[in-house]
């Protein structure tokens, strides 16, 4: 199963700085600061890929 | 999908200790979307997204305190409306005015709890009569912000950016959920924005603002003004407010800066004395503080000087290059248009191109306001501080032109109407600029300004920017060259590090008024005789040329390339223009008329011009040769070293270069037994039609060197002329044919593969061939990018574009160090 959604928090992440492709920036580096240690909000990031399954598939 | 952020909601609310959609203890996220680069225009933020009837009531047990609660809720409310829903914002604006006036407040901060909750009811109620009503479920206002976070990857706002940044469609946006944290929640939170550099002067200082008890986009907004991070001694800043958050952000910076090697632009909030960073990313900054901190990033070590020149933006240089606007000066706007060709221009409006070189004459600094211009306006646009046109893209005749001269100019504002007849500039809100008024303009920006602007000098000479470019030269592998003709250019290239002239092109030099007279007599002969003797007359001109030339790029190559114009172009238009010429050469109207008619072309760029000229009027050649070689004999004998090449424009077979380089070296011989003398010379062939490139292991037998003449091969490839594509371009780009305009950036797909085959079978025939670039492309980073690759000896680009291009061709260098395969021999 292709894997559409990345978490971050509490330290870890599943995504980094050099996905920027599919994290887009504000997530790569989302995931990259949790990886430094810095204190960031935990939450998650949708993939692009998702974005362009959405426009292939009349928005749904 | 759904199933996977369920699942990441699940693995937030453990580490929170919070549940989404619970009315005990509430979970809030926002928003955000995020691209691969940057994108304005893209959906912004929602905040506080999880707030409905229930949660806000457990938000106020658990924050103590109710206004908070019911301020956030209504400020989700209107963002959502806004942003997920499309509904019109000043509606829910108007009843925020109405309830403070009502109360007779001044400031948001006043409302109470027992407004904002009426504020709330109120939005609601907006939203039922809209049909755009923010739904109660938590989950339904995430599937929905998230939906809409796509949605906005296609608004037109979005779309545009993209066109004008070449930005592929199908990159498409990711969605960023995150857990809400408070700046807003009382005396002991704060929000703030920060650099690790000075983004304007690259100073190496914490730069940044943060604002108590707000929200990010309280600092934006600009309502209150925020207080430095920093210390300024007035207790005031954060650092003295509470200098253990300081030093906790301080260590963040050294941290960040360390790790990505690179300036980083940073948001936190301190939610009840704790620090959350929110974002980060590297920083936008001027181009005099890339230059300063990427050399400054090299001496403290962080960075190696491969990796400091990858910093500066090689378009960005171009700010470096050109005076400004005074930034502190009033300045009054009048019209905008497209930024066509960057720096400052300040004059007295003139609107043609006689009245330009007039004025200038006499002294003037002028401002040429044309609605476009063409091929005859290039002497007023030379005369020129800078250009104007009302019509016209970024590639238009003037715009291209006035890139190359380095003149500022903005081009296709639609703000504005010209008179010719009465010589007037009227702007859509009404002003009116006469001949001889002040007027000034930001060719960077797309600004038309009113009246005298003071400007400033761009400090290009400072140790940063020297010893940044000293490593440039040290990295690259492709030799940059210059296109240019007069001394003035030719001079700038110089000062700009050209290493020789890859472009000089012999037509501009007849269009001086006291050339043009003989050139004309030239082309109305109707025999040899007669054309000979007017080429004589024009032999001390151009020698006199191709000296000035020679003497400036000394020690240095300089490519001269035959006549290439169809000789109508430089005959007269009007009937007046023509009587004139007529009686001047003792013709008749008629017969000065017969001539032009037997010239005129159905397609002149495709017609009599290039080699084909030579190969009918090989007298034309012989003249320039002549000069050429007299010029570089003269100099020689003064110790002057001069490295002339010969090129021959417009070739597509090794027959047509072989019979011109047969006058070319028959006249050599003839000039070097004249003055018991011989000086080295090149000759070499233009590569700007697709048979040249097929043919090109055939050409480079003949050839000491090509220059791929990249517009007129895209051109002849693409079947398609540059001044007429303007509206099918924008189609094209728009429905993804090209990505960027492919004579802006080379169509590597198409275009590249000729000019990559070609390279490779020139160099199968006749390895010790020197390939190189010229026309606009030669000055873009991504066709010099594309260059490299193709192993070309050099790029030839307009004087102003020559530190772009020695930039770019660095950064080239770096980028394919690595390239497995590469067909060049030479280069790499």
């Amino acid at each position: 199963m292709t894997k559409w959604v990345y978490t971050f928090g509490n330290g870890k992440a599943e995504g980094d700085a050099s996905m920027r492709n599919l994290l887009g920036g504000k997530g790569a580096n989302l995931a990259e600061m949790n990886k430094v240690g810095l204190p960031v909000p935990p939450g998650f990031t949708v993939t692009t890929e998702v974005c362009t399954y959405y426009y292939n598939n009349n928005h749904t | 999908m759904k199933d996977q952020v369920k699942e990441a909601v699940a693995g937030v609310e453990k580490i929170m200790g919070k549940k989404f959609a619970d009315a005990e203890n509430p979970l809030l996220f926002s928003v955000r979307s995020g691209a691969r680069v940057s994108m304005p225009g893209m959906m912004d933020t929602v905040l506080n997204l999880g707030l409905n009837d229930e949660t806000v009531k457990a938000l106020a047990k658990a924050s103590g305190s109710e206004r908070f609660a019911y301020d956030s809720y209504r400020r989700f409310l209107q963002m959502f409306s806004d942003v997920v829903l499309g509904a019109d914002l000043d509606l829910y604006e108007e009843a925020l005015e109405n309830m403070k006036k009502s109360k007779g407040y001044k400031s948001d901060t006043d409302l109470t709890a027992e407004d904002l909750k009426e504020l709330v009811k109120e939005y609601k109620e907006i939203g039922q009569k809209l049909g755009k009503v923010v739904p109660q479920d938590p989950w339904d206002q995430l599937w929905a912000g998230i939906g809409a976070v796509f949605g906005s990857w296609m608004v037109d706002r979005a779309i545009t950016y993209r066109k004008l940044n070449n930005i592929p469609g199908d990159w498409g946006t990711a969605v960023n959920v995150q857990t809400m944290v408070f700046g807003n929640a009382g005396d002991d939170c704060a929000t703030g924005v920060c650099f690790s550099r000075d983004p304007a002067t690259g100073e190496n200082v914490y730069y940044g603002e943060y604002l108590v008890n707000a929200q990010g986009e309280d600092v934006v907004a600009g309502i209150r003004t925020p207080q430095p991070m920093a210390s300024k001694g007035d207790g005031t800043s954060l650092e003295e407010k509470w200098p253990h958050l300081y030093k906790e952000l301080v260590d963040v910076r050294n941290n960040l800066e360390a790790h990505y090697k690179d300036m980083q632009d940073m948001e936190f909030t301190i939610e009840h004395g704790k620090l959350w960073m929110l974002q980060c990313r590297n920083g936008k900054r001027t181009a005099q503080a890339a230059v300063r901190m990427a050399v400054e990033m090299v001496e403290e070590g962080l960075l190696n000087k491969e990796e400091a020149i990858m910093r500066v933006g090689a378009d960005q240089l171009d700010q470096l290059l050109h005076p400004m606007l005074d930034p502190k000066a009033p300045k009054k706007v009048i019209a905008t248009g497209l930024p066509a060709s960057p720096g400052a221009a300040v004059g007295r409006a003139v609107f043609n191109a006689e009245d330009a070189e007039a004025w200038a004459a006499k002294g003037e600094k002028v401002i040429l306001i044309r609605n476009e211009t063409s091929p005859e306006d290039i002497g007023g646009m030379h005369a020129s501080q800078g250009v104007i046109t009302a019509r016209g893209g970024m590639t238009s005749h003037a715009a291209v032109v006035a890139r190359g001269m380095g003149t500022p100019c903005v081009s296709g504002s639609h703000d504005i109407v010209i008179s010719y007849k009465d010589k007037t500039m009227t702007t859509k809100s009404g002003v009116v600029v006469k001949e001889g008024d002040w007027v000034s303009l930001d060719g960077g920006k797309g600004q038309i300004i009113e009246g005298q602007v003071p400007t400033v000098k761009a400090d290009t000479n400072t140790g940063n920017f020297g010893k940044l470019m000293s490593w440039v030269d040290e990295i690259r592998t492709i030799e940059v060259r210059a296109n240019a003709e007069t001394p003035k250019d030719a001079q700038q290239a110089r000062d700009f590090g050209a290493q020789g002239i890859g472009l000089a092109r012999t037509e501009h030099m007849f269009f001086d008024a006291d050339r043009i007279p003989d050139m004309r007599a030239m082309i109305l002969s109707d025999n040899e005789e007669g054309r000979r003797a007017a080429l004589a007359r024009l032999l001390p001109y151009q020698k006199q040329d191709f000296k000035d030339l020679f003497k400036i790029m000394e020690g240095m190559p300089v490519v001269i390339r035959l006549l290439d114009p169809p000789l109508h172009e430089f005959l007269p238009h009007t009937d007046a223009e023509m009587q004139d010429l007529a009686n001047k050469m003792g013709m008749t109207l008629q017969q000065v008329k017969n001539r032009a008619d037997a010239l005129h072309e159905a397609n002149p760029m495709l017609g009599h011009r290039g080699c084909r000229l030579p190969i009918t009027y090989p007298e034309i050649c012989e003249m320039q040769t002549r000069a050429i070689l007299e010029a570089a004999i003269e100099c020689a004998d003064n110790g002057i070293k001069v490295l002339p090449e010969i090129e021959v424009p417009l070739t597509g077979s090794k027959k047509e270069l072989d019979i011109v380089k047969d006058i070319i070296d028959r006249t050599a011989e003839k000039v070097f037994a004249e003055k018991g003398k011989k000086v080295k010379y090149e000759v070499g062939s233009m590569i700007e039609l697709p048979r040249a490139a097929l043919k090109a292991d055939e050409l480079a037998k003949s050839a000491e060197f090509f220059g791929f003449g990249t517009n007129d091969l895209t051109q002849t490839t693409l079947g398609m002329s540059r001044d007429d594509t303007g509206a099918i371009l924008d189609e094209y780009r728009a429905r993804g044919v090209y990505v960027a305009d492919p004579f802006a950036s080379i169509d590597v797909e198409g275009v590249g593969a000729l000019v990559k085959m070609a390279c490779e079978k020139a160099r199968s025939s006749n390895p010790n061939i020197w390939l190189g670039v010229c026309g606009e492309h030669g000055g873009d980073p991504a066709s010099i990018d594309f260059f490299q690759t193709c192993g070309m000896n050099y790029v030839s680009c307009s004087p102003f574009r020559v530190p772009v291009a020695r930039l770019a061709a660095a950064q080239a260098a770096v980028r394919h160090k690595n390239d497995a395969g590469c067909s060049c021999k030479k280069a790499c």
